[in-house]
């Protein structure tokens, strides 16, 4: 119990501080770094409670609250990302995979707002690249320094 | 099973109230804009310190220039108070400009370009369609407000239309709607096709459509039905936004 109220505590932390950081990390082409995906498909491979897929709605409701999308764009997207990197083991991977694939998406909902499609599906895959696996390594350390990766 | 009970909860709040996703991040964001401006600023200081003393003496001047202006514009002000009150017109809406600092420019990754998030919301008065200016020209309107942070769609945004009157020396103003062109130029479509305006004439907006008041400077006309914003949408930092007073 002491362990599960801590990771729910762990994924808050992460959800607030890469939702603030995507905010405030600079943007290539329109394109930002997606640290809620690639947290998204970490958890989903790296925890196996259900909890890790309500984590990827959460963090894709957060998408969709900064970036004014309509309501369960994102989570939608990540929520399927979450599955993917479950089923495949490899969330890193999957997490570079869909970010070009959640861009044209988007693309589909709000054609105005990304811009110039092609230059922004370009920038993604080094963004998603970069993303996947620094929040990887970053979240992989600190669950193991804070025991979370323990089972409880 | 706990875990999931509790985390169903908070992605349930999150889809059901956008504004909760947005006031959890402000903090965060807020506190990380101070400290890169403080130690930015101070870096800037240690290379720049006599360029900032001069700077700061130039400055100094111009607010007491500038409160001299201000101390007019309130004699002007009440003097055309009174006459309206003599002649019976409608009182104007009276306003004052709150300064906000930019927080973020295109969301989070999903990297909605045309919109910023600004550090002031319904708590300081902002309401939604309040108008959004810099010194240089107009910015944009308020689309969205929680407690501490707005969201500001800008005039690039190709659903955000202008009612504007291009000022012709000598003529009355020809009247158009201007919107986002998708790039770094605006659009403006005339009312009356009576004639192309010369080159780098003035845009303003009209006052027609009740959001925007007249005479906000928009941009100069470059011919061809195109406009270059006076802003720069690519450096915004500080904006003004209009709030009643």
């Amino acid at each position: 119990m002491r362990n599960n109220f801590a990771n729910f505590v762990f994924a808050v932390v992460v959800l607030v501080a890469a939702g603030a950081a995507e905010e405030m990390l600079p943007k290539f082409f329109g394109t930002g770094f997606p640290l809620l995906l690639a947290a998204s498909a970490f958890f989903a491979s790296e925890v196996r409670s259900p909890a890790a897929l309500v984590f990827s709605v959460a963090a894709g409701a957060m998408e969709d609250s900064l970036s004014s999308l309509p309501v369960m764009t994102s989570a939608s997207a990540f929520f399927f990302v979450a599955l993917a990197a479950r089923h495949s083991g490899m969330p890193r991977a999957t997490a570079v995979a869909a970010y070009p694939l959640y861009r044209l998406w988007l693309a589909v909902w709000s054609p105005s707002g990304v811009g110039n499609l092609y230059a922004t599906v370009l920038a993604s895959v080094p963004a998603g690249f970069i993303a996947a696996f620094s929040v990887a390594a970053v979240l992989s350390y600190l669950r193991r320094k804070a025991a979370l990766d323990e089972p409880s | 099973m706990a875990l999931t009970a509790l985390s169903a909860a908070a992605a349930l709040a999150m889809v059901s109230f956008r504004a909760v996703g947005v006031e959890a991040v402000y903090p965060v964001e807020k506190a990380g804009q101070s400290f890169a401006r403080r130690v930015w600023s101070r870096v800037v200081g240690v290379f720049n310190a006599s360029e900032a003393a001069a700077e700061n003496v130039r400055l100094r001047r111009e607010v007491a220039a500038l409160s001299l202006v201000r101390q007019d514009m309130e004699r002007l002000e009440a003097e055309n108070a009174r006459l309206r009150g003599v002649l019976e017109y409608k009182a104007r809406r009276a306003g004052e400009w709150l300064p906000a600092g930019v927080l973020s420019e295109g969301g989070g990754a999903a990297g909605m370009r045309r919109i910023v998030r600004i550090d002031k919301g319904s708590g300081d008065g902002v309401v939604k369609n309040a108008v959004v200016v810099v010194p240089e020209g107009l910015v944009g309107k308020v689309e969205s407000v929680t407690p501490c942070t707005a969201e500001v769609r800008l005039l690039p945004d190709p659903g955000l239309k202008v009612a504007c009157n291009v000022e012709i020396p000598g003529h009355a103003p020809m009247r158009g709607i201007l919107y986002g062109g998708g790039g770094d130029t605006l659009v403006l479509r005339l009312e009356a096709a009576s004639g192309e305006p010369p080159p780098r004439s003035r845009v303003v907006t009209s006052g027609a459509g009740g959001v925007f008041p007249s005479g906000i400077e928009v941009g100069s006309y470059l011919g061809g039905g195109l406009v270059a914003p006076s802003a720069d949408f690519s450096s915004l930092e500080d904006v003004f936004i209009r709030r009643a007073k």
